[in-house]
């Protein structure tokens, strides 16, 4: 168990990866170099004041500036580009949730840091592995039409599969109740005489 | 260890924030590779994509049953208990965060959040230190469960109440000088009566009469006189003491205070008189009743400790019962001994009442802080606090010398004074006022 906060820690990791994102955007474009540093600056107000939508929005700022980086020209350093910033976004995601995560004072349990950072690193790598794929297959032939439609598919199913778990999961005021255990000790007042409850009869609260 | 009732009132899933994020770069990275013809930027949103593919191919993050239990059944004012929860879940889940939600009242000590993971059916627990300041049938808050996948996409809040409350005792104010009563029962006990017949204390010496028991007679006295003298005792009896509390105080949530005393005053009243083998009764005069016929025994003791307690709720009184002719529920024969401040006519008319009666009566009167009674502000517009203040005192004063005429033993109790010195103020109270009578 890791007790304390981790709001520091986690916008640290993620200050040094948009520091170091930024200067290597920079090496190949001014402007997305500085898209990077705004970009860097809304995540750490995200990890730190534990703002979603400051996350978000540096997130997709960091896109935006690989994509002001990219060359263009050479489809090999495009990818490296791509890649790089990729493993900063995930990286920033899980560290912000992190922060979330133990946003106050709370203990947390080391199986949960370190199943979460190996997921994310399973995701990045598969994710990189089956695009580096995706792009080999496009590559090899020539622009294919049918890669259009695809988005707009993949956006379909996947507000089709939102909306399956909301309306699935909102369940409201599900009532369950388990019995309570009578102990017959008391600690204050010494002790209490096997026929006494340790709720009293007239309990002010439940009866009211 | 004693295990609460939980109530489950409240389930919730929502997506987070980290789904739009990842549903942004997934989607916006395929229209782009397919719209600006950029197959590369492909590449920024595949891990977004294979997160998002994962979590949507298995929705369900998971349904938690939790179970709480606490150290001790109940505590002492100032203890720091532990409230356990059990969570456990048919399937695994990758992170649950289970929060105590405390009333306000509660203090604590330590984290009250824990962040772990859940194998499939294996129970696991988390403890939260909760520190108890407040005397009281006190509420435990909530227990709030947030599960989320591993990615955090999908979360579902539930949200468990606890039903069952902790009694927090308070401390009892040590009294050792029992009262010395004038009205005595046939039994034997701990009060040294003013008659003559089997004990211990040494009353008086007189001549042997025919009937006396041959036990009683002085040899030294006698051998002294040449004839048989014997020694007169006085005997150790018991009394009904009734305990009347003024629950009339509204203004008991500052330590220190009036009503606070009162309560720590009654309850050492309570036990001292029935350590004695004094029948002991409670009367809890308020907005309502709530009566302790005079008893022995620790099970009446504890059972008169709980009413005490339930003096920090709103729901203490007796149902069915009213506050007329409440004196009649005294025995005759009872000492009566009030904790009041005297701050309410309706508990002065209710002493005024048992004394008509022909009740021994004693009060003792804890002094008030004038400036932390709520009265005040309500009659604020009237003048300035402290001229309000000093008609509060002035009506105070008059309800102590009319009972004080009326042969009721008053003593007031400051606020830092032991409630010793106060006992043994009264006793001197009785004494004197004894003394004057014959």
């Amino acid at each position: 168990m890791t007790t304390g906060k981790l709001d520091l820690p986690a916008a640290l990791v993620v200050i040094v990866l948009g520091i170091a994102t930024s200067l290597a955007l920079v090496a190949i474009s001014v402007v997305a170099g500085l898209i990077g540093g705004v970009a860097t600056v809304f995540l750490a107000i995200g990890v730190l004041g534990g703002v979603g939508t400051s996350t978000v929005a540096g997130t997709l700022l960091m896109a935006f500036a690989a994509l002001v980086a990219a060359d263009r020209t050479s489809t090999v350093i495009d990818v490296v580009i791509y890649a790089a910033v990729a493993v900063v976004l995930v990286a920033s995601l899980t560290a912000t949730d992190l922060s979330f995560q133990a946003r106050r004072m709370s203990r947390l349990s080391s199986e949960v840091l370190a199943g979460k950072a190996i997921a994310a690193v399973m995701a990045v790598i598969g994710g990189l592995v089956v695009s580096v794929l995706v792009l080999t297959v496009v590559l090899a032939m020539s622009w294919p039409g049918w890669i259009v439609p695809f988005p707009l598919l993949v956006l379909a199913m996947a507000f089709g599969a939102l909306g399956r778990i909301l309306i699935h999961h909102r369940r409201d005021l599900h009532r369950r109740r388990t019995s309570p255990n009578r102990s017959r000790t008391l600690t204050s007042i010494g002790p209490a005489p096997s026929n006494f409850s340790t709720r009293s009869a007239h309990d002010p609260y439940r009866y009211r | 260890m004693r295990r609460l009732e939980l109530d489950s009132v409240h389930r919730h899933t929502t997506v987070t924030y980290l789904l739009a994020a990842h549903l942004l770069l997934a989607v916006g990275s395929l229209i782009a590779a397919a719209f600006m013809r950029q197959p590369a930027t492909l590449v920024i949103g595949s891990p977004s994509l294979v997160i998002l593919l994962t979590t949507l191919l298995d929705p369900d993050v998971g349904r938690v049953s939790a179970a709480m239990s606490v150290d001790q059944p109940r505590a002492l004012e100032g203890d720091t208990v532990t409230l356990t929860a059990t969570l456990q879940s048919p399937k695994a889940v990758a992170i649950v965060d289970a929060e105590l939600h405390p009333p306000t009242d509660l203090g604590y000590d330590g984290p009250l959040r824990s962040v772990i993971s859940l194998e499939p059916n294996q129970p696991r627990t988390v403890e939260f230190d909760i520190v108890v300041n407040e005397w009281g049938v006190v509420r435990l808050g909530h227990l709030t469960v947030e599960t989320r996948d591993r990615f955090g996409l999908l979360s579902t809040l539930q949200r468990f109440r606890v039903v069952d409350t902790l009694r927090v005792h308070i401390h009892e104010a040590p009294a050792r000088s029992l009262m010395e009563p004038n009205r005595f029962r046939r039994l034997v006990g701990s009060h040294l009566s003013a008659e003559r017949g089997g004990g211990c204390e040494i009353a008086d010496i007189r001549p042997y009469q025919p009937g006396d028991r041959l036990q009683t007679i002085n040899w030294r006295i006698s051998a002294r006189n040449d004839e048989p003298w014997v020694t007169l005792r006085h005997p150790d009896r018991s009394t009904t003491v009734v305990l009347v509390l003024d629950a009339f105080q509204v203004y008991g949530h500052q330590r220190g205070d009036a009503f606070r005393r009162s309560i720590r005053a009654t309850l050492g009243l309570a036990r001292l008189h029935l350590n004695a083998q004094d029948p002991v009764g409670l009367l809890v005069v308020g907005m309502g009743i709530r009566w302790f016929s005079p008893n022995l025994g620790p099970r009446h003791l504890h059972g008169m400790t709980d009413a005490l307690l339930d003096l920090s709720t709103t729901n203490w009184a007796d149902r069915g019962r009213h506050r007329q002719h409440v004196e009649r529920l005294v025995p005759p024969d009872a000492v009566v001994m009030a904790v009041s401040p005297l701050t309410d006519r309706r508990f002065s008319d209710v002493l005024t009442k048992l004394l008509l009666r022909g009740q021994s009566t004693n009060v003792v009167e804890p002094l008030t802080n004038w400036r932390n009674y709520r009265a005040v502000d309500q009659i604020r517009s009237l003048g300035p606090d402290a001229f309000t203040a000093r008609i509060y005192a002035l009506q105070q004063q008059l309800r102590r010398r009319t009972l004080s005429d009326m042969g009721a033993n008053v003593v007031t109790w400051e606020e830092h004074q032991p409630f010793e010195s106060v006992l043994l103020g009264l006793r001197v109270h009785q004494r004197s006022r004894r003394l004057v009578r014959s």
